[in-house]
Order: structure tokens, then C-alpha cells, then sequence
């Protein structure tokens, strides 16, 4: 379990966490979900013990991380895939770690196989790409077999391919029992990996609660349907009580109605649908609920704007 | 607040525990110097001029034996020119000890040194030992084979010394000291100050440019401070026996530990007080 009880961080004037409060359970995959600049990777490096807070602190399992005696066989964590010597190979650097926390050797063998290294292993890990540091990064967390484990981002970088396999990763993970921690801005990437998450802007906490909870508390739904006949299915849903807005010649969204009463009034119509889905997507909640703590927010001109 | 959560019963404090520590640290960091080139670099660098150095500067003494004026006579000290790679290994052995921590923070290794050793002030005192034991082996070995190289090529004929003369051995050993102290002198600014680029010339200013400018202090202030500088104090130590104008052996020793002391608490104050 991970436990932060009013952690503050402060870089001179940049208050980049802000006393944020949370537990992480174990046996789920917690999402760690912000814009960027939210503080997720100040909060992670404050439970590690590499910054120390301005005020409030973190636990892991019930300690102070500095005072865990080999920390990498309870708590394992990738902050920066990038972060080691270039020119070291990756067994040497699963070596070095695996010595200062008396894991037996044979043990980076076992997780370079894991991460699918095994046949790069004895190259120099300024030769790889981002995504292969990513799965050494990987390795490296489940060195000491640990209880914990955290992840910034993990899955940037990663070809789709790779990013099941994180995700399929995390989740037997989650279902050995272990408590983990995954950070992303990819509200889709949750939606899919984590059961539980923990929504942070400008360093605050803005929400917490399962992945099915927040998007039902703070998304509206509606469906999306393609249709040859949109002006006859938005008549006839309208006239079901529906609030339906054509998107364009063949498109509609359509408020707070099931696919399942939108596709049935269709076929009792005789009309063509070619597809429909469901919009409440976790982006659109995430953006919902961070839209005002953005800290970086791109201006879009239009051509309207803009023209003179 | 934090006593109230985290006893101390509980916490890393009792000593089985840190020995046990200590000493995974100090293996790991020896497996992350053995597994860089720059270690074998400098280190065959530091070899190489200890030996190349020793043996040029003795040959060309033998070489021109017959012309030395009677001062140089009076004054020849055999042991001082075996040891004449010095002046150039202080450099390599300083800057492998500052590599050996501003690398962790160019490369961001150090992240994940301090997760696996969140003990900051053991994991310096780790780094420093492991340092100590590579540095200490080498630096015994090369200035042992250029004094004993250096006294083949002198011959009895040029006043080549024996290694149970007197002073002698303390004087090899003193060379070989003087090395592992300004390698911690190294690693200990190279933990105050983070990066390659400022600890490689606060260290090349102290063994290098600030001797050169002691020497425009008014007398007697420029012998004074001239001769606590640590490569003065490395001189003293490994002189068979006391310099005129320099420090005695022993106070040379201390001298220059007093130094390695300074940058080591300097380096060990950076690491604990300040994030990563
Ligand atoms: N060492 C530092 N010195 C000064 N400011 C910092 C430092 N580290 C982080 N910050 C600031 O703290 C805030 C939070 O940064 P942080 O890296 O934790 O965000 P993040 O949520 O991880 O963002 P991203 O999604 O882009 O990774 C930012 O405003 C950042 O500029
Ligand atoms: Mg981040």
C-alpha cells in the first residue's frame, strides 16, 4: 500500500504539489491521471524519497521509503526510462542494481527474458530505442519481486504491441496481489488498464474513485450514429424525447439515449445505420474535470479569428 | 510527526542492518565502475603515466649524468624521479572520482542508485570505499613498479636506492596515499557540485592554477599557504624525506586528509540535504 497524507511540494515559487492526500490499495491497478505539470512526477519522487516534501509525507507499506532496508524487493518504480550510462549494457545495469539490493544474478536473467531483452542484453543501452529502455525500465522494477510497484508513464514510447503488453503486465500484476501505481495523461490508456484512479490538476487532488464511478459521475453520454437517413432518425428520436445533434450530413449525437433504444427505434423505422457507439469516453470526463486546472492549454485560431 | 508513524525500532538504524547495507552498496558500486569504459580509461591512463613518466624522467637523468652542475648533485633525489607521474595520475584519479558522481546526475543513474540505496549518507560513504579499494590497489601497484623500474635503470652506479633504504617505503606509499585522497577530493566536490563540467574545474584549480598564483603572495605568505595546497602536500609525502620549503611527512598526511575531509563533508552536505 501507498499512503500520502497532505504532501506539499514547493520549487521556489511553483507549488507543484499541493497537500494532496491519497491511499493506493493493493490487488488493482491505480491510475495516477494529470495534465502536464500536475505534479504526478513530483508526487511519485516524493514517495521514493528523492525530493523531500515541504510538508506532509508519503509511505510505502506502512514506512518512510528511506527507512525500507532493500527497498527494491518491496518497491519497484520507473521514472524515466531514459535515466542510466549509455554505456553500460542492460545486464550490466540489472547487475549493479540487483548487488546493491542482494538479489541473487540469476534474477536478471529471468526478468530480461520477462521484458523480451534477453537477445540484447549485452548491448549498450545508448544503442536502444526508447521503447526497448522502457522495457529494461520494466525489468528493473521487477528485479527485487516486489509487493509495489510504480510507473511514470510507462507505456510512452511503446509500439501498440507493447502497449497490451504493459497493460497485460499491470493487470496480473494487480491480480498477484500487488499494489500498482501508473501515471499517464492517456485517459483512454486508463480506461483500459486501471480499475481505480486518482485525478490530479496543479498539484490537487480533484477525484478519486473507480474508472466506471468517475466516468459516470462526471461525463454525459451519448451515442454517435452513422446514418444515410439522419434527418428521418433525428425527426424520429426527437420525437422520442431525445436531444440529438446533427454533426454532420450523415452523423448524429445523440444525449442521454442507450445504443440499444437508438438501434431499436431504427430498425422499427426501417432505417440504415452503419455504426453506433457509445460516446462517454474518459477523455471527455478527464478533460471535464481538469479543464480548469490545465496549466498548459494550446489556443486554437480559427480561421474566423484569425482572418482579417 | 513522522517519529510518531515510523518508530525508530523500526527504521534501518540498528547495525547488522547497516553492515549488511553497506556492503551490498559497496559491491554494487564496484560492479557499476567495472562495467564503464571511462574507469578502465582513466585508470590505464593513471598506470601509464606513473610508469611512462618515472622511467622518461630517470633515463634522461642517467643520460646526462656526467653534466649535472654540483647543486643538482646535492640535491638529486632518486625516489622523486620515479615518482614524477604523479603530477599527471592526481589528474586522472581526481577526475574519476569526480566522474564517479557527476556521471550518476548527467546520466540520471542516480535515481535509481538512491531508490536501491535511499541511505544517502551510507550510500557516499559506500561510493567512497569502493573507490578507495580500486584506487589503493592501483596506484600501490604502478608507483611500487616505477620506483622499482626507476632504481634498475639508476643502477648502484647513478645512486639507485633500495626499496628498505630509509624513508623509501613510507615515500612509495605516500605517493600512492597522496592519489586516493585526491580522488575523494574529486568525488567529494563532484557530489557538491553535480556537474562534470564545474567539478573538473574547481579540482583543476585547485591541484593546477591556484599553486601558480600562491606564488605571487608576498613573502613569507607564499611559501605558507604554498605548502598546505594538496599537491604540495602530496610532494611532502612522498619525499624519502623532509623537503626544505615543504611540510614533513606526517604533517603532509594530514594536511592533505584534512582536505579530502573538507570535500567529502561538502559532497556528503549536498547529497543529504538537497533533492535529486
Ligand atoms: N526540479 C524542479 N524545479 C522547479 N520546478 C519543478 C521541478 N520539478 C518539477 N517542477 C514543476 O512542478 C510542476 C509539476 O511537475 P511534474 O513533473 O511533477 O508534473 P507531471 O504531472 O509529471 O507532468 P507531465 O505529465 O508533463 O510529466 C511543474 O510546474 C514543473 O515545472
Ligand atoms: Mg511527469
Amino acid at each position: 500500500m501507498i499512503e500520502a497524507t497532505n504532501l506539499t511540494k514547493r520549487y521556489g515559487p511553483v507549488l507543484a504539489v499541493d497537500d494532496l492526500s491519497f491511499r493506493v490499495a493493493s490487488g488493482q491497478v491505480t491510475g495516477f491521471l494529470g495534465p502536464n505539470g500536475s505534479g504526478k512526477s513530483t508526487t511519485m519522487r516524493m514517495v521514493l524519497g528523492l525530493d523531500a516534501p515541504t510538508s506532509g509525507h508519503a509511505t510505502v507499506a506502512g514506512r518512510r521509503y528511506q527507512d525500507l532496508r532493500f527497498p527494491l524487493r518491496q518497491v519497484g518504480a520507473l521514472l524515466d526510462a531514459n535515466a542510466g550510462h549509455p554505456g553500460r549494457t542492460a545486464r550490466n545495469h540489472l547487475r549493479w542494481l540487483a548487488d546493491s539490493n542482494v538479489i541473487p544474478r540469476d534474477r536478471v536473467d529471468q526478468v530480461l527474458e520477462i521484458v523480451g531483452l534477453t537477445d540484447v542484453s549485452d548491448r549498450r543501452t545508448g544503442t536502444f530505442s526508447l521503447g526497448m529502455r522502457q522495457r529494461l525500465g520494466i525489468a528493473a522494477t521487477m528485479l527485487g519481486d516486489p509487493e509495489v510497484l510504480i510507473f511514470d508513464e510507462p507505456v510512452n514510447g511503446l509500439d501498440p504491441e507493447g502497449i497490451i503488453w504493459v497493460r497485460q503486465l499491470l493487470r496480473s500484476l494487480a491480480d498477484e496481489g500487488r499494489t500498482i501505481l501508473v501515471s499517464s495523461h492517456l485517459m483512454s490508456e486508463m480506461a483500459l488498464t486501471a480499475d481505480h484512479l486518482i485525478v490530479i490538476g496543479r498539484g490537487r487532488l480533484l477525484s478519486t474513485g473507480s474508472v466506471a464511478d468517475f466516468v459516470e459521475r462526471s461525463s454525459s453520454h451519448h451515442v454517435r450514429a452513422l446514418t444515410p437517413d439522419a434527418v428521418r432518425l433525428a425527426r424520429l428520436l426527437r420525437d422520442h424525447g431525445a436531444l440529438v445533434t446533427e454533426i454532420g450530413p450523415e452523423e448524429l449525437s445523440i444525449e442521454d439515449f442507450a445504443c440499444r433504444d437508438v438501434g431499436a427505434l431504427a430498425a422499427g423505422a426501417g432505417l440504415t445505420l452503419y455504426e453506433l457507439s457509445p460516446q462517454d469516453s474518459l477523455e471527455d470526463a478527464f478533460m471535464e474535470a481538469t479543464h480548469e486546472q490545465a496549466d498548459f492549454r494550446a489556443t486554437v485560431h480559427t480561421l474566423e479569428t484569425t482572418a482579417p | 510527526m513522522t517519529e510518531a508513524i515510523h518508530p525508530r525500532t523500526t527504521a534501518v538504524a540498528s547495525d547488522p542492518h547497516r553492515t549488511a547495507v553497506f556492503r551490498a552498496t559497496v559491491r554494487s558500486e564496484w560492479t557499476k565502475l567495472g562495467t564503464v569504459r571511462s574507469t578502465y580509461w582513466t585508470l590505464a591512463f593513471t598506470v601509464v603515466a606513473i610508469l611512462g613518466l618515472g622511467i622518461l624522467f630517470t633515463a634522461l637523468e642517467v643520460g646526462r649524468w656526467d653534466q649535472r652542475t654540483p647543486q643538482e648533485i646535492a640535491e638529486f633525489n632518486p625516489l622523486i624521479y620515479s615518482l614524477a607521474g604523479m603530477n599527471l595520475a592526481q589528474i586522472s584519479i581526481g577526475v574519476l572520482g569526480v566522474l564517479m558522481m557527476t556521471s550518476e546526475y548527467s546520466t540520471g543513474t542516480i535515481t535509481s542508485t538512491l531508490a536501491a540505496t535511499p541511505q544517502r549518507s551510507l550510500l557516499l560513504t559506500a561510493k567512497v570505499t569502493a573507490f578507495a579499494v580500486v584506487v589503493v590497489v592501483v596506484s600501490i601497484v604502478s608507483t611500487m613498479a616505477a620506483f622499482l623500474i626507476g632504481q634498475v635503470i639508476l643502477g648502484p652506479d647513478h645512486g639507485g636506492l633500495s626499496i628498505t633504504d630509509p624513508g623509501v617505503l613510507r615515500g612509495v606509499l605516500g605517493g600512492a596515499t597522496f592519489l586516493l585522497f585526491i580522488g575523494v577530493i574529486g568525488l567529494g566536490v563532484g557530489a557538491a557540485v553535480r556537474r562534470t563540467t564545474g567539478a573538473v574545474a574547481i579540482l583543476f584549480a585547485v591541484l593546477l592554477v591556484i599553486p601558480g598564483l600562491v606564488l605571487l603572495l608576498p613573502s613569507p605568505w607564499d611559501e605558507r599557504v604554498g605548502q598546505i595546497l594538496p599537491s604540495a602536500a602530496g610532494e611532502a609525502m612522498a619525499a624519502p624525506q623532509q623537503i626544505p620549503q615543504l611540510l614533513s611527512p606526517t604533517i603532509g598526511v594530514l594536511v592533505l586528509a584534512a582536505w579530502a575531509l573538507v570535500a567529502f563533508g561538502a559532497g556528503g552536505l549536498a547529497l543529504a540535504r538537497r533533492d535529486v
